[in-house]
């Protein structure tokens, strides 16, 4: 309808003609949240079924590319929401003023307490803790710690942290392991490691061909496994010192001219519909508490550890540069 | 008044100059984001460099080294089959687009590659190896057809005087061939060497990691990974300075003739059976290092899956590569004569030296460097975002000048010796003279350009890093992501179409065909 609209305005008709076409709401996000395996398809028709209007995605690699490509547009983005940023980008973004209060009152949903989630920019729409995933029919015996993954010679796949969500994560959990000494132990990895890629899907679609022991992901993928294929070949390995958590956000931009819209789909992220599609979508935990879950699911509850998300930006420029230098050399 | 065919020049050339000017304005800083000096203190930065250094030095060696062999054979062994083939073949090779042989070497040399069972456990792919394998591809053919036109160029006489005074093949190689052949070794290294280090497409996807990345790919990942100007800066500055030495140094090495089509000419002396073979073995290792990872591509793209394949968006980026590509060349053709339409108009040889000077200068400025250049300078005052495709266009235009006008100058100045009086005693109007004469002349030249340029324009991955977005996104980097994404059959038969559309429009315009 818009195009037809439009084309009458190219003929010159100037009719006072006032929008009569379907809104649009434009969503930023990852690349696995919009594929057709992935969440965003059954949420597209759930919400477009409730709104009256047309909600198109658009998809960057991983979660920091995300971040990097809202900043390059600055004012001139088209994306009216972005989802797919984590607690850890979340001081940058909205250091950058790329977001604006949401202005939802989370009491309103039945939020884990776990999260304790407060924030009037952001809000939650799943977590997950990040673990190794590895192949149960090769290896009988998985590492149960960081400093055993590195002290074994078991070949590694992970993500790069400057644009992708789990790499990031893995930094911050190498970071709370090692602290000082996190340099030597990045050098130990790097001797493990097959390759660095850019997101997720790459790393994970390289692990399901075989190409490595270990993959970077989240302890609920092995449910994805388990749920979809009836399979339970590959593992979350459990680390004793604990799991990096990763809340995954959504926020409405800045410049969006489609606040409404974009709030009501937040609040739509939150509905119960919703979050009953993302734990076997995304294969991430739900952020409430009366979604049922399969079995899979409640199996592993990692205990966590990690950084606030303000200690990680202000340490965020200087770990990513011991992690190069240390992997590069 | 000015003749309507000179019109545009001096305009244009003031344009070419600011683009450069206004990129080093960007460079810099220019009131903004400072270079990053701070990296000099980093490991990181000086194993990149090291890196950038160490492989383009690697990549030259080795291909003018494997190079010479097969030149020779090529030039001398008379019972050697499909040469002239083999030689165009080279031409394809060295314009190919990097994704379309990167996609063949994966589906050869890569984790599940045919080739793999066979390479032993410890081979890796990715690095350093498949690097050199690649950029080896890319300038071999380069190298055999610069050598090759050199061993041509030895005359008849001299062969037969060697032969009577009974030199051995050795005294005949060091006193004949050697010397004819020393002139252009340091030119041609040089030359691969300098396109070597500013290859993005290799690297980046087949680096694999931080620890195999070159100055081109670590300025791409400032910008594009972490929005960090300031380092990107730097990053770019480092790699200028190193370029533009080297080219000021290269430069003096020597001139090379490597487009022209081989000639078989006169009496050759005969070579001992041993030396015969070892060109015969040479030759054949080279036809089978060329073509077999091209070929591979058929076999890896059968295993495709029609179902879900992605063919409308196949179709839609290869509309929009095309669209690309055809401006880019277009450009550059309306650029290039535009160009000569001043050089010709200036007759102190000063003047012409300096207009070559703003055509050439591109060389020396990295396609990436120009690229950040432009895309900081513009960044407050225009969305790159809804004009990056602009940029696309224009950039790849003037990085394919500096070819375009080596192309032409010789025809060009050919013309103006020959019937520069002839035209101007026929009173031709400017635009009949342009359009009935000047252009006819120059036609098969200007369509080998048009061809070239716009297989280079179709391959282009820097420019594109830099300007482009996912929804533009051209045929390369289609076939990166699905190489990337572990699709290989998906990538093989997209590169197989990048590939086919590079070839015919190589082959429709080729000179042979334009003058039957």
């Amino acid at each position: 309808m818009k195009s037809s609209l439009r084309l009458l305005s190219a003929l010159g008709l100037s009719l006072c003609i006032t929008t009569l076409s379907a809104k649009e709401l434009t969503v930023y996000t990852y690349s696995s949240f919009t594929s057709s395996w992935g969440p965003g398809p059954q949420l597209k028709t759930l919400f477009e079924a409730q709104c009256d209007c047309t909600l198109n995605y658009v998809s960057s690699d991983d979660g920091v590319s995300l971040l990097n490509r809202l900043r390059l547009e600055g004012a001139s983005t088209r994306a009216d929401v972005v989802l797919g940023l984590d607690d850890a980008l979340m001081e940058q973004t909205r250091a950058l003023g790329l977001v604006q209060p949401h202005q939802l009152e989370l009491s309103n949903w039945p939020l884990n307490p776990d999260l304790a989630w407060t924030d009037t920019d952001f809000i939650p729409f799943d977590y997950g803790y990040f673990a190794f995933i590895y192949d149960a029919h090769k290896i009988e015996t998985p590492v149960d710690s960081l400093e055993a993954l590195l002290n074994s010679d078991a070949s590694i796949i992970y993500q790069d942290p400057r644009t992708s969500t789990p790499g990031q994560g893995l930094m911050l959990w190498m970071q709370k392991v090692y602290g000082d000494d996190v340099q030597q132990a990045w050098q130990r990895l790097a001797r493990n490691t097959v390759t660095v890629t850019k997101g997720w899907s790459e790393a994970y679609g390289m692990f399901l061909q075989g190409e490595a022991d270990y993959v970077l992901s989240y302890t609920t993928s092995p449910a994805y496994h388990v749920v979809a294929e009836e399979s339970d070949q590959y593992q979350a390995a459990l680390f004793t010192e604990g799991h990096v958590a990763q809340i995954e956000l959504a926020a409405v931009t800045a410049p969006s001219q489609n606040v409404e819209l974009a709030q009501a789909f937040l609040s739509f992220l939150l509905s119960e519909d919703a979050q009953t599609v993302i734990p076997t979508t995304n294969w991430m935990l739900p952020v409430r508490t009366d979604i049922e879950l399969p079995e899979v699911f409640l199996q592993t509850q990692p205990q966590r550890i990690g950084f606030s998300p303000e200690e990680t930006e202000a340490g965020r420029e200087t770990w990513l540069r011991t992690w190069r230098n240390a992997v590069s050399r | 008044m000015p003749r309507l065919d000179q019109l545009p020049g001096p305009l244009l050339l003031s344009g070419l100059l600011a683009v450069s000017l206004v990129a080093f304005w960007a460079l810099m800083g220019w009131g903004r984001s400072a270079a990053d000096v701070s990296l000099l203190s980093e490991p990181w930065f000086w194993q990149v460099l090291e890196f950038s250094l160490v492989q383009a030095l690697l990549s030259s060696v080795v291909s003018v080294l494997l190079a010479i062999p097969v030149a020779r054979a090529l030039a001398l062994d008379t019972g050697l089959v499909a040469k002239a083939w083999f030689l165009r073949w080279c031409l394809l090779c060295f314009v190919m687009p990097s994704l379309v042989l990167i996609t063949g070497l994966v589906a050869l040399f890569g984790r599940s590659g045919y080739l793999t069972p066979w390479l032993g456990e410890h081979w890796r792919f990715y690095g350093l190896n498949g690097i050199l394998l690649a950029h080896v591809f890319l300038n071999l053919p380069f190298a055999i057809r610069v050598f090759c036109h050199r061993w041509q160029m030895i005359p008849e006489t001299a062969w037969k005087l060697s032969s009577q005074l009974g030199f051995r093949t050795w005294q005949t190689f060091w006193l004949v061939e050697w010397p004819v052949l020393r002139g252009v070794i340091p030119a041609v290294a040089g030359f691969i060497f300098l396109l070597c280090f500013n290859s993005f497409a290799v690297v980046l996807a087949l680096g694999g990691g931080p620890s195999a990345s070159t100055l081109e790919v670590a300025i791409y990942q400032a910008l594009k990974y972490q929005f960090n100007p300031a380092e990107a800066l730097f990053l770019a500055w480092t790699q200028l300075l190193i370029v533009g030495v080297l080219y000021v140094l290269f430069r003096r090495l020597g001139k090379l003739e490597w487009l022209s089509p081989a000639q078989e000419t006169g009496w050759r002396p005969s070579q001992g059976a041993a030396i015969t073979l070892i060109g015969r073995c040479a030759y054949g290792m080279a036809v089978l290092f060329l073509v077999l990872p091209i070929l591979t591509l058929l076999p890896a793209a059968m295993r495709i899956n029609l179902a879900v394949f992605p063919w409308d968006e196949l179709m839609q980026v290869t509309l929009r590569s095309l669209g690309f590509a055809s401006l880019a060349s277009l450009c550059l053709l309306v650029c290039v004569v535009g160009v000569f339409s001043v050089w010709r108009q200036s007759t102190s040889a000063r003047r012409r030296a300096i207009i070559e000077a703003i055509a050439l200068h591109h060389l020396m400025i990295p396609g990436m460097v120009l690229s950040v250049g432009i895309y900081l300078f513009f960044l407050p005052y225009l969305s790159w975002h809804e004009w990056g495709w602009v940029a696309i266009i224009l950039l790849n235009t003037l990085v394919a000048l500096p070819f375009a006008f080596t192309q032409l100058k010789p025809a060009v100045f050919e013309y103006d010796q020959q019937y520069r009086r002839l035209v101007s005693d026929l009173k031709l109007g400017a635009w009949r003279h342009f359009y009935c004469v000047y252009v006819p002349y120059l036609r098969p030249t200007l369509q080998r350009v048009l061809g070239m340029s716009f297989v280079l324009a179709l391959g282009d991955m820097a420019i594109f890093s830099i300007f482009g977005r996912d929804e533009w996104r051209t045929l390369p980097w289609l076939i990166y992501s699905l190489a990337g994404s572990y699709r290989m059959a998906d990538a093989a038969l997209a590169a197989l179409l990048l590939m086919g559309i590079s070839m015919l429009v190589l082959r429709v315009l080729e000179p042979n065909n334009a003058s039957k």
